[in-house]
């Protein structure tokens, strides 16, 4: 006998931390117990505005997480929240990283899409040696450095204005003359995880990336999310090397 | 021992997609051939556009699923384009039509005819869509026979009318599209429904209403399918609420030609079907069926 029980309603919690980096980017800490996997998500819902996925930056043991980029009507909403206001959160969804263990890895970061590797950052670097390659369009992007410890960071920017002026690609492309990864991980604008992936290829390394595609369920129901034969929500949003060279939309996605 | 016809047409298996549910790309309606589904029915498209309403859209309770989408799609162009490109699959398609005026169903009928669908489905029941459209056709039988009439008077496909349990008779509806010439009926459509959370004193669908399915509904909808094979001779599409393969058999007995499955996708994933057939397949090995033409209309003595 099959018995089938699922719930996927949002939970209200209360806000127990907010944190304004600076004008375009928030963290928000939600008052709640969350088993979540490396590079899963969750959504998050503002009553009466919207609901949206969010990638999970921080889990504790009664306090969980997310960081956002002001963009639109539902980001710009989260800057005028207060502490022990309510939000709703369902989740987590997807598929996350597969960590590995005992390993040369290495992470590269394009803007708010480090938000997707903090967790799995803070469990490789248990029993791993890591290299965080990590990129943003000026230094106010780089919002997470203070939690990676300086001997794994390599930092750059587009303008220059903090760690290298280049893109987090070409400083890939460099360290792959000098040092030997036996996995990559990436997030970041689907241009720039497209080529990580094809340079791991060139080079033969296994890779994962996270993707990002306009979502409405994130259970697999309403179909917006799909890339080429694939469901973003349900069979992602982390995919393989593998995968990846299936997916012919990959790296087309002008969404970033 | 699945496979079987409906209104002429093969079917490896009497389970169908139904409509709403990942239903708008027809690169993922790949996937779900390998997983097993039988027919798959489109999302309800409209001659416009429409943008549909913001998340949250939908969830699932301890009771059942809920949503509002709000009949967003693409329009005509959209519709037609993934018809076609569902058409190279080896499993037959329904598109699914929806208009606010009765002379819009005709024009829908007309152009997607186009594309060759090999049934269309009128929805005339969706209840998201406050006022606007669907309630009013699909809960009065003059209604319910005009927008079938107009279908039917745009197309040489054969035509399926899909309808509301929220009416006092579904028999009474079932009858009028029958005698106004639909070829089929898919019977449930979801029944109306809310939720408010409590803490924040909010409706949680943005529309604030929206249609309840899944396994809570299932009763409903095997009720409705049972009253409406006592009334009419076409054939019918047994929806809501199934989730397993005794569910399905449950359905054919009480008078459904074909099933159809959509909130038991999100229970099950797009496995579902194949998971669906194994389940019946066994069932009836069990009890000695061979064909599943034996198990339809059977509760009916
Ligand atoms: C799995 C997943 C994890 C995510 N994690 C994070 C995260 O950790 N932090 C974060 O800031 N954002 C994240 N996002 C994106 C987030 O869900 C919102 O889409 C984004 O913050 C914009 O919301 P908005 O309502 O403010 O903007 P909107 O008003 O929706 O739109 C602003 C602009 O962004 C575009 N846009 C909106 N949504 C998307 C989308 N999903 N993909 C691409 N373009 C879009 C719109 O077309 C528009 O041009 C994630 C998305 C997914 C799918
Ligand atoms: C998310 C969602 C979207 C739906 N969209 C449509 C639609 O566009 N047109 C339609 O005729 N029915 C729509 N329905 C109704 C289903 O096709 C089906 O009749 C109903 O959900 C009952 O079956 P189920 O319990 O198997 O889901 C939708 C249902 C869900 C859950
Ligand atoms: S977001 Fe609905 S199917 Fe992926």
């Amino acid at each position: 006998m099959t018995i089938i029980q699922r719930t996927d309603i949002p939970k209200t919690v209360q806000i127990v931390d907010i944190i304004k980096h600076n004008n375009d980017v928030i963290t928000i800490s939600l008052g709640g117990s969350l088993n979540i996997l490396p590079g899963q998500f969750i959504f998050v819902w503002l009553p009466n505005i919207e609901e949206k996925p969010f990638a999970v930056v921080n889990v504790e043991k009664h306090l969980f997480s997310f960081t956002a980029v002001k963009r639109g009507v539902f980001t710009s909403a989260l800057f005028n929240l207060k502490k022990g206001m309510w939000l709703g959160y369902r989740g987590p969804y997807g598929k996350g990283f597969t960590p590995v263990k005992n390993k040369n890895v290495c992470i590269i970061a394009g803007g708010i899409g480090m938000a997707a590797l903090c967790l799995l950052y803070n469990q490789l670097i248990k029993d791993n040696n890591v290299k965080l390659i990590y990129g943003a369009k000026n230094k106010e992007g780089l919002v997470f450095k203070q939690n990676i410890c300086n001997d794994h960071l390599c930092l750059c920017t587009d303008d220059g204005s903090e760690g290298r002026k280049a893109f987090t690609t070409q400083l890939f492309e460099e360290i792959l003359l000098k040092e030997k990864f036996d996995f990559v991980y990436t997030c970041g604008p689907e241009i720039m995880m497209k080529q990580v992936a094809d340079l791991c290829a060139k080079h033969n390394i296994p890779c994962e990336a996270s993707l990002e595609r306009m979502m409405s369920c994130g259970f697999g129901v309403c179909g917006k999310c799909a890339i080429n034969n694939q469901l973003v929500c349900l069979d992602g949003p982390v995919f393989n090397a593998q995968q990846l060279t299936q997916l012919k939309e990959f790296g087309t996605c002008k969404c970033d | 021992m699945l496979n079987t016809t409906f209104l002429g047409t093969n079917f490896r298996n009497p389970l169908i997609l139904a409509s709403g549910i990942l239903g708008i790309n027809a690169e993922y309606f790949q996937t779900l051939e390998t997983k097993g589904v039988g027919g798959i029915t489109t999302k309800s498209f409209s001659l416009k556009e429409r943008k549909g309403h913001k998340n949250p859209v939908m969830f699932n309770d301890d009771h059942g699923f809920l949503n509002a989408v709000g009949l967003s799609n693409g329009g005509i162009g959209e519709a037609i384009k993934l018809v076609k490109d569902a058409k190279k699959l080896n499993v037959p398609i329904i598109a699914s039509i929806f208009a606010g005026t009765i002379e819009e169903f005709g024009e829908m009928a007309k152009q997607i005819s186009e594309a060759k669908p090999d049934f269309i489905e009128a929805n005339i029941s969706c209840p998201n869509v406050k006022e606007e459209f669907g309630v009013s056709f699909s809960s009065n039988p003059e209604s319910a026979s005009k927008v079938t009439s107009a279908v039917k008077n745009n197309t040489n496909i054969s035509v399926i009318i899909k309808l509301s349990p929220n009416v006092t008779d579904i028999k009474i509806i079932a009858k009028a599209v029958e005698e106004a010439g639909a070829d089929a009926i898919t019977a449930i459509n979801t029944l109306a429904g809310m939720r408010i959370n409590i803490d924040v004193k909010t409706p949680i669908l943005s529309n604030r209403f929206g249609g309840v399915s899944g396994k809570g509904i299932f009763p409903v909808a095997l009720k409705n399918v049972y009253d409406i094979y006592e009334t009419v001779d076409i054939p019918i599409i047994g929806t809501g609420g199934i989730t397993s393969g005794k569910d399905a058999i449950e359905m054919l007995m009480a008078g459904a030609s074909l099933v159809g499955v959509g909130t038991g996708v999100y229970y099950r994933g797009p496995e579902i079907f194949n998971k669906i057939a194994k389940e019946m397949e066994e069932w009836m090995i069990l009890n000695g069926y061979t064909n599943i033409k034996q198990v339809i209309g059977a509760a009916h003595k």
